[in-house]
């Protein structure tokens, strides 16, 4: 049987073992539970739904799949960075970004640079002749991964119910992989207000537990 | 790092959380802030509170210190992933590029919290008397390896029934060759003892 050590590349990658410090940050999502928008997990799936559909993670697969598309990295880093939509979320990308691109050069030897990190990923991808279908999900996958996991210390739900959320989106992760294959950069767009502002104000929230 | 920069020696403190690592660092910091070029980030869970609690007793000014959020899992940020406090470091270096010392204060452990040797070149770990005196028999990876182990708060070992020199006994059984100070943060007891210790083991 064969073994594809590019499947295991972006295992390693997109695990939340590797130390680029994600479980720091919440996106948003502490200010939006702190104030009592986000219950149950019911409503964390459609607002992660939401992100996938109209959001933060739309934007970041489409950046992803254009960098391997052959889009320069330092135009669309330029790009990715000026689309962010609050302060902490520039921060959140930028040290994630430099994090995972510290790793990829001591490690995998490759020079990657300053990126944020959808932009870092996809450059790390396309050196190491990473294919759009097996970098996209996994990215996206891990995102809300990581995105549950912070909700899970901060509102009342359980793992399993967290697995089950996971789960259930995996439909929106794939109608999401293949729309960013498909998109250019005109169809770069944000509509996700609420999660943008919850990001916003999570600036000014005390006590806080995540980085944003 | 930049390689062309000056390397500070980090200093990881833990210890469970009230212990007394903020105390205990305003004390070493004050007693070593006139001969080095220091800096200091606490990763303190809730707020930003440690490091304001710096500045407020003016040890430190505010571009030499950085409040780092854990997302709740303190002991990952000090060891399987520490790129948040590695950017913190790279941060104060960026701001500093004369530091001798980084005191990295951890948001409160567990006996066996360790820091990742790629964070902290020195460990001290810090636990008080009235945590109960069988917690040095409880040995654990942080109480025996660390560089440093000190006891705080034995002005309190009367009122919570610790005899000293039992669990001091206990305590050199524990650490084997390694050093541990019976210190009062609060009162600076043996803080001058400790800050030698650790410029020592920095070779400064």
């Amino acid at each position: 049987m064969h073994t594809d050590l590019k499947f295991m590349t972006v295992m390693q990658w997109m695990s939340p073992a590797f130390p680029i410090g994600a479980f720091a940050y919440s996106h948003g999502l502490e200010w939006a539970i702190d104030k009592g928008h986000l219950s149950n997990g019911k409503k964390l799936q459609n607002w992660i739904a939401d992100l996938l559909e109209y959001g933060s993670l739309r934007t970041d697969a489409i950046f992803i799949s254009l960098i391997l598309r052959g889009h320069d990295a330092k135009k669309m880093n330029e790009l990715s960075i000026a689309l962010c939509p609050a302060g902490e979320r520039l921060l959140e990308t930028k040290l994630q970004g430099s994090a995972f691109a510290k790793v990829i050069e001591d490690v995998w030897k490759q020079d990657i640079g300053d990126l944020s990190l959808p932009i870092a990923v996809a450059l790390a991808a396309k050196k190491q002749s990473i294919k759009q279908n097996l970098i996209l999900p996994a990215y996206v996958h891990a995102f809300c991964s990581n995105l549950i996991s912070a909700a899970i210390r901060l509102i009342p739900i359980g793992q399993t119910e967290g697995q089950r959320i996971m789960l259930e989106l995996y439909p929106t992760i794939s109608d999401l992989v293949k729309t960013a294959s498909e998109s250019e950069i005109d169809d770069l767009n944000s509509a996700c207000f609420f999660s943008d502002v919850s990001a916003m104000e999570h600036e000014y929230l005390q006590p806080r537990i995540f980085k944003t | 790092m930049n390689s062309q920069k000056k390397s500070a020696v980090r200093i990881g403190i833990g210890g469970p959380v009230g212990a007394g690592k903020t105390s205990f660092t305003a004390a070493v910091v004050k007693e070593l802030t006139q001969r080095f070029s220091i800096g200091v980030i606490t990763n303190d869970i809730y707020t930003k509170e440690d490091a304001e609690a710096l500045m407020r007793m003016q040890i430190l000014p505010e571009e030499r210190l950085i409040g780092v959020e854990t997302g709740g899992c303190p002991h990952t940020a000090i060891r399987e992933d520490a790129s948040i406090n590695l950017a913190a470091v790279e941060e104060l270096q960026r701001r500093h590029d004369d530091l001798d010392l980084i005191f990295i204060e951890s948001g409160g452990d567990n006996l066996s919290a360790t820091f990742s040797p790629e964070l902290a070149d020195i460990t001290v770990y810090m636990i008080d008397v009235a945590m109960g005196s069988d917690i040095p028999r409880k040995r654990g990876p942080a109480m025996m390896k660390s560089d440093i182990l000190l006891v705080n708060k034995t002005d309190l070992a009367p009122y919570v029934d610790v005899d000293l020199t039992s669990m001091e006994n206990d305590l050199k059984v524990a650490r084997e060759d390694r050093p541990y100070f019976l210190i009062q943060a609060k009162n600076n007891l043996n803080i001058e003892k400790v800050s030698q210790a650790i410029t020592d083991l920095a070779g400064l």
